[in-house]
């Protein structure tokens, strides 16, 4: 009886005409736009975190990549601001031995160490303050030579401040004022004039004219200093600095190649595999950069078999998976920020941050498991499987050296961190390597 | 015919095409397990839509191993799923029987061939289980017709395994009856 009945069970009439495939696909659709919109509100929350990167790029475009300029602000500012003690010593203040410069200024470090060697015998003079009474006219005689070393310090100075930048130009200027206003002060103007004969130190003189005429109308030269430094930097500091403000954008191109370590969860690592691309960046600001690319990638890897999402697999029941080995062939589509937080002409220190996106061209696994204590090895192969986009966190840091006016290479070891699962596997890929690039700049 | 692996390639990438090529194929298949299950063709036919959807939904968990044994593997997956559905679409309706006949569309159309015969009588016995109360029918289908076991059904019911054994003994029990009762007829008929 059984039997019969299994028999009319498989086998009875049934009109089975019925069926309706648009009445399936619209509960499958449904149902599948229900759960990828969750997915997709999901998703679009994940990455909100990338929010708080704006508050640092506008810091580091606000203050960060404008160091220089504020820096050179203050060392114009500084530059001019000398004046008022070394006019005050050679008037009052024997302390002027005392200043030092600032210490995170190259520039006026450099300008200000002339001044020192004006100022040591400055100090000479500034001890023989009442210079102007009969009892020291004796050593008058002692500060002429001071006065000509001032004087061949101007000269040497101007030279110098010739073979400099323009943007030195202020700089000097208001150090040979200095220099010429403490000569005035001690009376030794005319010495000063006299033994700074030549055509450059004449012009130094004329230069600071205004200066001398002031410490001559009743050495006010503190006073008049002291409302130089207050109102800030002189006019041709100001040109100097504005000339360094201006910055131009720059998009420029790169080809990319270099090797990669992958590793999941910092297990054993398998073949050396590479990178090869190109990348785009755009210097929108004077440190940081935005760059974007493609690159061609294999990634060789290992891992033992629980990091494996198996539901692509489909083994047999029981079955245990012990390794996968395998690589994957995939377009990896970088978006990074670069900070240059060291440059020069010559070179630049960098470091970059961003994410990346894989879109799987290949994957093959070789996969070990169990089954009933009986191993087995199983290959599969997936063409165009996933596409991870954003999944990975790029950090790297490196050395660009320039081979010609717009032409760079670079050296920049990374980092990649997975943010999720990728590839059919979902498996937890790092990667570490070195990228190799040459770029060259539009005009 | 396109092979079978091909298509659940494609199902197991979502592919549209693939999967009403699957459901094309085995709707009849996934009916007939359904029908003897739900008493109601149209219900019926709904169940199977539904449970389809699930197929496609949890269509990952499938696996095989053995490329040859396919099909029947993937059959008896998916009438596991067609099972499920039908039970649970029965606990719905709190297992309540459903009255009035069964009417003749829902039964293919006889040619006159030599299996005519084998059909009509295949289309009784299984009428006869349907006509049997729902929990009776179920019992019965589950163990006799396709193999579970009085522990699966007690689970899968939410019942005693007694409970189990003694609907399927009911159920054995009517059938034996209407089947005795069919013979007698029958030889009435002859005589």
């Amino acid at each position: 009886m059984q039997e019969l009945f299994r028999r009319a069970a498989e086998e009875y009439p049934l009109n089975t005409d019925g069926s309706d495939w648009d009445k399936v696909m619209q509960q499958l659709h449904h149902k599948e736009g229900v759960s990828s919109k969750g997915e997709t509100r999901k998703k679009e929350y994940r990455y909100l975190w990338l929010l708080f990167l704006l508050p640092i790029g506008f810091v580091c475009g606000r203050y960060v990549g404008n160091d220089k300029n504020v820096a050179l602000v203050e060392a114009n500012k500084g530059l001019s601001t000398p004046a008022l003690p070394h006019s005050g010593t050679t008037t009052s203040t024997p302390g002027v031995a005392t200043v030092k410069p600032k210490a995170n200024d190259r520039k006026e470090q450099s300008v200000t160490g002339i001044k020192n060697t004006v100022l040591i015998p400055g100090k000479v003079a500034s001890t023989k303050r009442n210079s102007t009474t009969s009892s020291n006219v004796n050593k008058l005689a002692e500060i002429k030579p001071i006065g000509a070393l001032a004087a061949r310090t101007a000269i040497s100075d101007n030279a110098l401040a010739n073979s400099r930048k323009k943007r030195y130009k202020s700089a000097s200027f208001n150090k040979r004022s200095t220099q010429l206003a403490a000569n005035t002060v001690n009376g030794n103007e005319k010495d000063v004039v006299a033994r700074a004969d030549g055509a450059k130190a004449t012009a130094n003189v004329k230069e600071s004219s205004t200066v001398v005429d002031t410490s001559l109308l009743g050495n006010t030269v503190e006073k008049d200093t002291a409302k130089t430094a207050q109102a800030g930097p002189t006019p041709a500091a100001t040109k100097g600095s504005k000339k360094l403000n201006t910055f131009k954008k720059t998009f420029s191109y790169s080809i990319v190649a270099g090797g990669d370590i992958s590793t999941i969860k910092y297990q054993k690592t398998s073949s050396v595999g590479y990178n090869l691309g190109f990348t785009l960046r755009y210097q929108f600001a004077e440190s940081i950069s935005v760059e974007a690319g493609a690159l061609w990638a294999r990634k060789n890897y290992y891992t033992a078999g629980e990091y494996l999402d198996t539901g692509f697999l489909k083994l047999p029941s029981h079955s245990t998976v012990k390794t996968a080995a395998g690589y994957c062939n995939m377009i990896e589509i970088p978006i990074n920020i670069r900070y240059d937080f060291s440059a020069s002409q010559k070179r630049t220190w960098f470091i970059a941050g961003g994410l990346s996106s894989y879109l799987m061209f290949q994957e093959d696994y070789d996969i070990t498991y169990e089954r009933y204590n009986m191993p087995y090895i199983k290959n599969y192969g997936y063409s165009h499987s996933t596409k991870d986009w954003f999944a990975i966190m790029n950090l790297s840091i490196g050395y660009q050296k320039s081979l010609s006016k717009r032409t760079n290479i670079s050296i920049a070891p990374y980092v990649k961190l997975p943010l999720r699962g990728i590839g059919i596997g979902k498996l937890p890929i790092s990667s570490t390597g070195i990228f190799l690039s040459l770029s060259r700049s539009f005009k | 015919m396109e092979d079978l692996y091909s298509i659940m390639e494609g199902c197991l990438i979502n592919d549209h095409k693939s999967q009403k090529k699957l459901y094309e194929r085995y709707y009849g298949y996934a009916l007939k397990v359904v029908f003897r299950y739900i008493y109601r063709y149209e219900k019926a036919t709904d169940v199977v839509n539904d449970a389809f959807v699930k197929v496609f939904r949890s269509f990952k968990t499938f696996e095989c191993a053995e490329r040859e044994n396919l099909e029947k593997i993937w059959m008896g997956w998916m009438k596991r799923i067609m099972i499920n559905t039908a039970i649970d679409e029965l606990r719905r309706s709190n297992m309540l029987p459903e009255i009035g006949g069964l009417p003749d569309h829902v039964w293919e159309i006889q040619d006159k061939s030599q299996a005519a015969d084998q059909n009509l009588l295949y289309k009784e016995l299984i009428a006869k289980v349907k006509n049997l109360p729902p929990s009776y029918r179920v019992a019965f289908n589950l163990y006799i017709i396709d193999g579970y076991s009085h522990q699966e059904i007690a689970e899968k019911l939410g019942i005693s395994v007694g409970t189990s054994k003694s609907n399927l003994a009911k159920a054995r029990m009517q059938l034996k009856k209407f089947l005795d009762k069919d013979v007698q007829e029958a030889d009435i008929c002859s005589l």
